[in-house]
C-alpha cells in the first residue's frame, strides 16, 4: 500500500477561502467561487503523490553552474 | 500544380526540378488560407509581406544553385508563444495582446538562417495551457476534419493549419502533450523531441523542465527534415543538451527488422475510444509484418504520471504568472485562471515530492528502454473533442497518455493510424524511445508510413 495523503478529509469551502487569502489571493467573489469549485480536484491530485520515496531520491530539476555562467 | 498537400520532401524535389517555385507555393498557400481559415481560425496573425519577401530571397538563391537546407523556400508557421522580432507574440492571451518582441526565439533564427518562409503566427491555448477558451480576443481553432470539433491543444493552430494544407510544417511546443495531442486528433505527425534537443530560448515558458519545441508535419520524413534545422545546442538555454545532431534523414532506412518494441497496452485498454485499441493492434501487426518484435510492457499508471506532471506544472505556472493572477485575474481566460490559480496552494513539500517522484518514474522508463529499442502506445485516448464551450474541463480529472513521455523527457512521436467509424476522425499511434533516440523513432514511423496510407488522407475543406 502506497503512503500518500489521500486519507485526509477534503477541505471545506470555507477552509479553501482561508487558504486562498493566506496565499495572497484577493479574488472578486465570482472568481473566488470558481476557485472554490476547482480546488478539490487539485487537492485530491496533490494528496495522491507518494510520500514514501527513498530518502536519497533526487528532485528532477538541475542546477548546473557552468550553464548559468555561459548564459 | 496545387501545393496544398505536398510534403516538405516533395517541395524540395519540385524546387530542384524547377517545377514549382517558393513564391508560387507561398502565394498559393496564402490564397488557400484566405479562402478557408475563416472557419478554422488556425492563424492569429498572417505575415504575408514577410512570407513573400522570404520566398523571393529563397527563390533567387535556389535559382542560383545555393541550397541552405531542407526548409529552404518552405512555408511554415509558428505557435504564437514563439517570439518573433518585430511581429506581435500574444500567447493567445489578452495580457500580451500588444507585445512585440525585440528578438527572435533561437529556433526562429535557425529557421531564418535555413531559408524557411514564415507565413504567420498560430492559435494556441492561452500561454500554452488554458484552452479551448471562448472568452479571449481570438476564437479557439477548429479541426479541419470537421469544424464542429476542436484540433486539440495547446498547439491547436499548428495541428489545424498543417492538417488543412495551409503549411507543410509548423513549430509547436509540448509540455504535457501539446504537440502530440493536436497531431493525434488532426491526423498528422507531431514530434516532442528529447528535452534539451531544441532550444526553448525566446519561447514563453510553461514548465521549465518539461517544455519542448518541435515540429508538426504531414509525414515522418518531413519531421526528420524539419528537426534537422531546429535541433542543436544553445548555450543560452540552461536546459539545452550539448549533444551532436545526427543526420535524421539518413536514419530513415525503411527497415525495422529485428527492432524490439514494447507495447504499453494497459494505458489505453480501458476507457479509450472503442475504435482505438483495434487501430493500435492493426498498427502493431503492420510493424510485426515489417520484422519488428513487439512484446507487452507495463509502466506506472497514467494517473500517476498525470498527477506528477500536473503538480509540477501548476506550481511553476503559478510562479510565472503570480503577479498578473493577483493583480488582474479577470484578464485571463476562465480556463487558464482555473487551471493555474490552484498553484497558489501547492506547498513547497508537495512540489519537491512531485519532482522526486518524477525521477522515480523517469528511471522506470529508462529501465524498460534497456530491454526495448522503442515503446508503442496510443497518441491520444480518443478522437477530437466537440467544440462545445460548456464541456467540463478534464485536464486534471482525466489521465493523459502523452504526459508519461513528458515526465521522462523522451522523444515521442504521434502519427495517424486510422479513423473512428462514428465520427470519421483521426486515431493515432505514439512511438517513444530513449533520450536522443529520435533517429529510432523516425525510422519506425517511416517504415510504418511506407506500409500504410493514413498520412496521405486529407480533409476536404469545401
Amino acid at each position: 500500500m502506497r503512503t500518500d495523503l489521500s486519507h485526509l478529509p477534503p477541505s471545506t469551502p470555507e477552509e479553501i477561502r482561508v487558504m486562498a487569502r493566506r496565499a495572497g489571493l484577493d479574488l472578486p467573489e465570482e472568481l473566488m467561487q470558481q476557485f472554490v469549485a476547482v480546488w478539490p480536484t487539485f487537492e485530491a491530485m496533490v494528496r495522491r503523490i507518494p510520500r514514501d520515496l527513498d530518502r536519497a531520491a533526487e528532485p528532477a530539476h538541475s542546477y548546473r553552474p557552468l550553464r548559468i555562467v555561459r548564459s | 500544380m496545387d501545393p496544398a498537400f505536398l510534403t516538405i520532401a516533395e517541395l524540395n524535389r519540385f524546387y530542384d526540378q524547377r517545377e514549382l517555385s517558393p513564391v508560387e507555393v507561398t502565394r498559393s498557400l496564402l490564397d488557400r488560407i484566405a479562402a478557408h481559415d475563416g472557419k478554422l481560425h488556425s492563424f492569429i496573425r498572417l505575415t504575408p509581406e514577410v512570407a513573400l519577401a522570404e520566398a523571393q530571397v529563397a527563390e533567387r538563391e535556389l535559382a542560383a544553385g545555393r541550397r541552405r537546407g531542407p526548409l529552404h523556400g518552405v512555408p511554415y508557421a509558428l505557435k504564437d508563444i514563439v517570439e518573433t522580432a518585430g511581429i506581435p507574440t500574444t500567447g493567445h492571451s489578452r495580457l500580451c495582446r500588444d507585445y512585440v518582441p525585440a528578438a527572435d526565439a533561437h529556433l526562429v533564427s535557425l529557421l531564418k538562417a535555413g531559408g524557411a518562409v514564415l507565413m504567420g503566427k498560430l492559435a494556441t491555448w492561452e500561454f500554452a495551457l488554458g484552452g479551448p477558451s471562448w472568452d479571449l480576443p481570438w476564437p479557439p481553432a477548429r479541426n479541419p476534419w470537421n469544424p464542429d470539433y476542436l484540433p486539440g491543444g495547446s498547439s491547436s493552430g499548428a495541428g489545424a493549419a498543417v492538417a488543412a494544407g495551409f503549411v507543410p510544417g509548423a513549430v509547436g511546443t509540448d509540455t504535457g502533450g501539446s504537440i502530440r495531442g493536436p497531431a493525434a486528433v488532426c491526423g498528422i505527425a507531431g514530434l516532442k523531441p528529447t528535452y534539451g534537443r531544441v532550444s526553448r530560448r525566446g519561447v514563453f515558458p510553461n514548465t521549465f523542465t518539461m517544455d519542448h519545441c518541435g515540429p508538426l508535419t504531414r509525414s515522418a520524413q518531413d519531421i526528420a527534415l524539419f528537426l534537422q534545422v531546429i535541433a542543436g545546442f544553445d548555450p543560452e538555454d540552461p536546459g539545452s543538451e550539448d549533444a551532436p545532431v545526427p543526420d535524421y534523414a539518413a536514419s530513415l532506412t525503411g527497415t525495422i527488422k529485428g527492432l524490439r518494441l514494447g507495447l504499453i497496452e494497459h494505458w489505453y485498454a480501458h476507457g479509450a475510444h472503442p475504435d482505438l485499441p483495434p487501430a493500435i493492434s492493426a498498427a502493431v501487426e503492420v510493424l510485426r509484418g515489417l520484422g519488428a518484435v513487439v512484446e507487452p510492457v507495463q509502466l506506472s499508471s497514467l494517473r500517476d504520471y498525470t498527477d506528477c506532471k500536473t503538480t509540477i506544472s501548476i506550481a511553476e505556472l503559478y510562479a510565472i504568472h503570480e503577479e498578473d493572477l493577483k493583480t488582474r485575474p479577470q484578464d485571463f481566460g476562465r480556463i487558464l485562471r482555473n487551471r493555474v490559480l490552484p498553484g497558489a496552494l501547492i506547498r513547497a513539500e508537495d512540489y519537491v515530492q512531485a519532482l522526486r517522484w518524477r525521477t522515480v518514474l523517469a528511471r522506470e522508463q529508462a529501465l524498460v528502454l534497456k530491454r526495448f529499442d522503442a515503446l508503442l502506445t496510443a497518441g491520444a485516448l480518443g478522437v477530437a473533442d466537440p467544440a462545445d464551450p460548456d464541456l467540463p474541463d478534464r485536464l486534471v480529472s482525466a489521465p493523459s497518455i502523452t504526459m508519461p513521455f513528458s515526465v521522462g523527457g523522451l522523444p515521442a512521436l504521434a502519427i495517424p493510424c486510422g479513423f473512428s467509424r462514428a465520427e470519421g476522425l483521426p486515431l493515432s499511434l505514439q512511438i517513444a524511445a530513449a533520450p536522443m533516440a529520435e533517429p529510432t523513432v523516425l525510422r519506425i514511423a517511416l517504415a510504418y508510413q511506407q506500409a500504410t496510407d493514413w498520412h496521405r488522407r486529407h480533409p476536404d475543406l469545401r
